[in-house]
């Protein structure tokens, strides 16, 4: 059974609420990027319009909260606050992240118990760090995720 | 008591639950949701607009839990339509709204609450923004009154500055 389907919720493919989360998350973490990328050059929207051609009201809108921006103008932006490039990976879960977990192809439930992830933060300079994750209903808080550019893979071992 | 125990107490009786990410399971912020919006907000996603637009109340909340930056406003009688969190009217009161404006085509929806620590939230209310239409201050009273329910005389937490709340924020002023 394809990876895909243990994370859907029918044998026909993803409903449109699956697709609407997969997109307004990858617009998230887009918005992110260039949220921090502008805050950090200390730019103005004035300025930036001036280095990158774009006006300043797609700008505005482009920094006022995630939408579905294109592509050309999140690489203009990055690329004209902090001389940067996109990293693109794949994220793919093998079960839901919270609440029960449905092993591929088996239709069982297990139970909850602590997991591991390794987070990478997408940069010239890997740096990868160890975090712990729970995915009950304590109080456990991550050591560190500061930056939302960062690829999160679940490990087998603890 | 401190805020931090009541939250830990709320917790352990089952009244909040701590929402991690739901797509990673992380909580590089903090945020604590009643059962009724955790319901809301998890896959898998019906296939309806209403399943779209709880899809969309959970992409929010992961990016406030991945530590996505946040476009945030302290002034609730000035800020841009879309932006991701306000705080409430009166300022005084310490309350906050989540606001979600996704899917473009709908009303949004409206999660208020208080910061119980910097980058912690607790989610008392959830509203479809349609069914609040202008009662502004019926939404206020409406949260002030779970806030008391939840946390009695306990405050939300309170900062000279945004950094007191939140980190990682992009602010209009």
């Amino acid at each position: 059974m394809r990876i895909s389907q243990a994370i859907t919720n029918t044998n026909e493919g993803p409903t449109k609420g699956d697709l609407a989360y997969a997109c307004m998350r990858n617009q998230s973490q887009a918005h992110s990027l260039m949220l921090r990328a502008v805050r950090d050059s200390g730019l103005s929207q004035k300025e930036l319009a001036r280095r990158t051609g774009i006006d300043e009201a797609t700008i505005s809108r482009a920094l006022s909260r995630p939408r579905n921006i294109e592509l050309n103008t999140l690489s203009k932006l990055l690329y004209a606050a902090s001389g940067a490039y996109l990293t693109l990976a794949l994220f793919v879960p093998t079960q839901p992240a919270a609440g029960r977990v449905h092993p591929a192809g088996t239709g069982e439930e297990q139970s909850s118990g602590a997991r591991t992830f390794v987070c990478t933060r997408l940069s010239s300079s890997v740096d990868a760090q160890r975090i712990s994750a729970s995915t009950g209903t304590g109080t456990s808080r991550v050591l560190s995720l500061s930056s939302s550019n960062a690829l999160v893979r679940e490990v087998a071992d603890a | 008591m401190s805020i931090e125990l009541a939250v830990q107490r709320l917790v352990d009786d089952k009244r909040l639950i701590h929402r991690p990410s739901s797509l990673v399971g992380i909580s590089a912020r903090d945020l604590f949701v009643t059962p009724e919006i955790h319901a809301l907000a998890h896959p898998p996603f019906a296939d309806t607009e209403l399943g779209v637009r709880q899809a969309a109340l959970a992409a929010y909340f992961d990016a406030y839990c991945e530590r996505n930056e946040m476009t945030v406003s302290q002034n609730p009688r000035k800020k841009p339509w879309d932006t991701m969190l306000a705080r409430v009217d009166l300022p005084e009161t310490q309350f906050w709204s989540m606001r979600i404006t996704d899917p473009e085509d709908s009303p949004g929806m409206r999660v208020l609450g208080g910061f119980c620590w910097t980058d912690g939230f607790v989610a008392l209310t959830f509203d479809y923004r349609e069914k609040i239409g202008t009662d502004f201050d019926g939404k206020v009273n409406e949260i002030a009154a779970a806030w008391n329910d939840y946390f009695g005389q306990i405050g939300p937490h309170r900062g000279e500055t945004m950094d007191a709340y939140l980190t990682g924020y992009y602010e209009y002023k």
